[in-house]
């Protein structure tokens, strides 16, 4: 499917600065209308009929020629129907800038790292993710000791006492995310979070409309061990601070058992920027709703060399100059 | 593309660096006005003080020849052009005493009034010069030989511990083989300090380390600091996903199971402070003090 004005035949698209459909041919906002594809195949662009080079998990795509954004329909619907997303709230500018703000400081990074046509290759993706949801009976048992010391004469005197500690927590989990697209590394997935979920909104697929976006890569099961992994620590980590008071505290049994599950399937805003330097790819990864962002900009050797050089040179050149100035005087 | 990223790449250098430029270029072209005024302004002054002896060489150890004393008052001449300050050599073989500070105080009280005693000075009577008492008494009770400069006027200011150092240093790689060498060398070296050539020409060696150690260092934990980039952060909260933002506690229990008590003696510091003391050898700089004639004086010795 397509989205197009119903003003000027433009592709409208999802501005996430205006919250709203926006057509940036004629500037109109909510003049679109779906347009569904012809049926010659999800590489063929619906309006030029160019080649669009999909892959495997691609639910939707821009056609190269023609620049329109499609979203192919089979991958949005059924059982690859999303519930819900986080539509982007930053847009690309507002992105760059984060960017810009956040690296400008990396003095070594190579002259064109910020520059206006590499920032410009950006590309929002909203990344496929399994939501769990777990009625948790978290348990602790332990021993915790509390310390007092005084001193009496010559001596000094340390008194310990022993509790046996215990705690029984109900956790309700909400929608542990856990992202199911192959593309993306999980580590970096992680590090994303938090999403604010009061942005959760039901799917629609105009919102994917002027972005990339990708169905799930795998089934909820073959992810769900990432997810319980993490609430097992949340939940110890909960049981552990209603805990106080204690000198230490030591764990006899420590549990998370799962009284309820379900699952659902959502879609969260990536803005993805691939950095080339030197045949290698350094990638940067923006949530499209925080602005958190998560990547290690690059290092330019000769930079180094040069920066390092010239400060050396500039510290010299003051210092004798300081102490001729003192020697005339 | 190549040539817009060089571009980009010198645009970022010199604004990154503006300021050191500036900073840099400034001092520079204040040094060399300096430099330039200095010049301009004409070499030392004449000599004004007729009061004073024409002679500069006193010989009492009798270390030198005849022939030698004359070279010698013929180079001490030049010099006093050159640094514009009275140079004045004095030989004894006179026993100052053998404790340190007898022989200091002597060698001082000595020299100042030698000095005083001349009125020398090369702007005025008492004015500016350095006065290089040399000692060359030995007996059986063991060296007293050593060497005190008394300065005075401008030459007071110049020529401190680190300066007396430096003129010691020149007399002492000769003096014992070779006495003129010696004189010549300390001459020369005062009369480089009261020119300023012996700044100009050579740093302070402590200033030198800095001045090429310093940017090294700095350069590097520069680059270090640059180079290193903070890590991504798990920024996420044990309660992040809890429905509500807290767990419910259904069950709480601290019960009280038992107490042990230890002790242990509190050891106690017997020990004793450190002592501290010693003493001081060979001579050392007497600061700015005022001779028996009256007139301010600063200087320092040095035993061989």
């Amino acid at each position: 499917m397509i989205f197009k004005c119903k003003n000027c035949g433009g592709n409208s698209i999802y501005s996430p600065e205006k919250k709203k459909m926006y057509c940036p041919y004629c500037d109109s906002i909510d003049s679109q209308e779906r347009k569904e594809s012809a049926s010659e195949g999800l590489e063929t662009c619906p309006e030029c009929g160019g080649t669009i080079p999909i892959e495997q998990f691609d639910s939707a795509s821009k056609c190269p020629y023609c620049d329109n954004y499609i979203i192919f329909d089979e991958r949005v619907e059924g059982d690859y129907r999303p519930k819900f997303l986080i539509p982007f709230q930053m847009g690309k500018d507002a992105c760059k800038k984060s960017l810009r703000e956040r690296f400008q400081k990396n003095t070594f990074a190579p002259a064109d790292f910020l520059s206006e046509a590499r920032l410009d290759s950006m590309q929002g993706v909203y990344v496929p993710f399994w939501f769990y949801n777990y009625d948790v009976n978290a348990v602790f048992e332990g021993t915790g000791t509390k310390v007092r010391s005084w001193t009496s004469g010559d001596r000094r005197y340390t008194e310990t006492s022993y509790y046996s500690v215990g705690r029984d927590m109900e956790i309700a989990f909400d929608k542990m995310p856990a992202d199911a697209s192959v593309k993306m590394p999980d580590s970096v997935m992680d590090l994303m979070e938090p999403y604010h979920y009061q942005e959760l909104t039901d799917f629609d697929p105009q919102y994917l409309s002027g972005f990339y976006a990708e169905f799930y890569n795998m089934p909820a099961e073959q992810v769900e061990d990432r997810a319980k992994t993490k609430m097992t620590e949340d939940a110890k980590a909960l049981l552990r601070s209603s805990v106080s008071g204690y000198s230490s505290l030591h764990a006899d049994r420590e549990t998370a058992q799962i009284m309820n599950r379900n699952v659902e399937y959502g879609l969260l805003p990536v803005w993805r920027y691939i950095y080339s330097y030197k045949g290698e790819e350094y990638p940067f990864y923006v949530n499209g709703e925080t602005g958190k962002i998560v990547g290690t900009a690059p290092l330019s050797g000769t930079k180094v060399l040069v920066y390092s050089g010239a400060l050396w040179f500039f510290l010299t050149a003051i210092m004798v100059a300081v102490n001729g100035i003192l020697g005339l005087l | 593309m190549e040539g817009n990223i060089r571009a980009e790449e010198r645009r970022q250098f010199f604004r990154y660096f503006k300021g050191w430029i500036i900073a840099a270029a400034v001092l520079l072209a204040v040094w060399g006005i300096l430099a330039v005024i200095k010049k301009a302004s004409g070499g030392p002054s004449e000599r004004n003080n007729p009061e004073a002896p024409s002679q500069r060489v006193y010989d009492y150890a009798d270390v030198l020849t005849d022939s030698q004393e004359e070279m010698l008052a013929q180079f001490i001449a030049k010099c006093e052009k050159e640094g514009a300050c009275d140079i004045v050599l004095v030989t004894i073989r006179e026993e100052m005493g053998l404790e340190d500070w007898e022989w200091e105080r002597n060698m001082m009280n000595y020299a100042d009034d030698f000095y005083d005693n001349g009125a020398f000075g090369y702007d005025k009577p008492y004015g500016d010069g350095v006065l290089i008492l040399d000692n060359w008494y030995e007996d059986e009770n063991g060296s007293q030989e050593g060497t005190w400069l008394s300065t005075s006027g401008k030459m007071e200011e110049i020529i401190g511990p680190s300066e007396e150092n430096d003129i010691f240093d020149a007399l002492y790689a000769y003096v014992s083989e070779d006495p003129v060498k010696g004189y010549v060398a300390a001459v020369q070296k005062t009369a480089e300090w009261g020119s300023g050539k012996a700044e100009k020409s050579g740093m302070d060696g402590f200033y030198w380390m800095l001045a090429a150690v310093m940017p090294i260092v700095i350069a590097v934990i520069y680059a270090l600091v640059h180079i290193r980039q903070t890590a991504d952060k798990d920024t996420t909260a044990a309660n992040t996903y809890v429905a509500g933002g807290q767990p419910v506690l259904r069950g709480k229990r601290d019960d009280f199971q038992r107490k042990s008590t230890s002790s242990v003696r509190i050891q106690t510091d017997s020990g004793g402070g450190r002592s501290s003391g010693g003493s001081s050898h060979g001579g050392g700089s007497s600061g700015h003090h005022t001779s028996s004639g009256g007139h301010s004086h600063g200087g320092g010795g040095r035993r061989r």
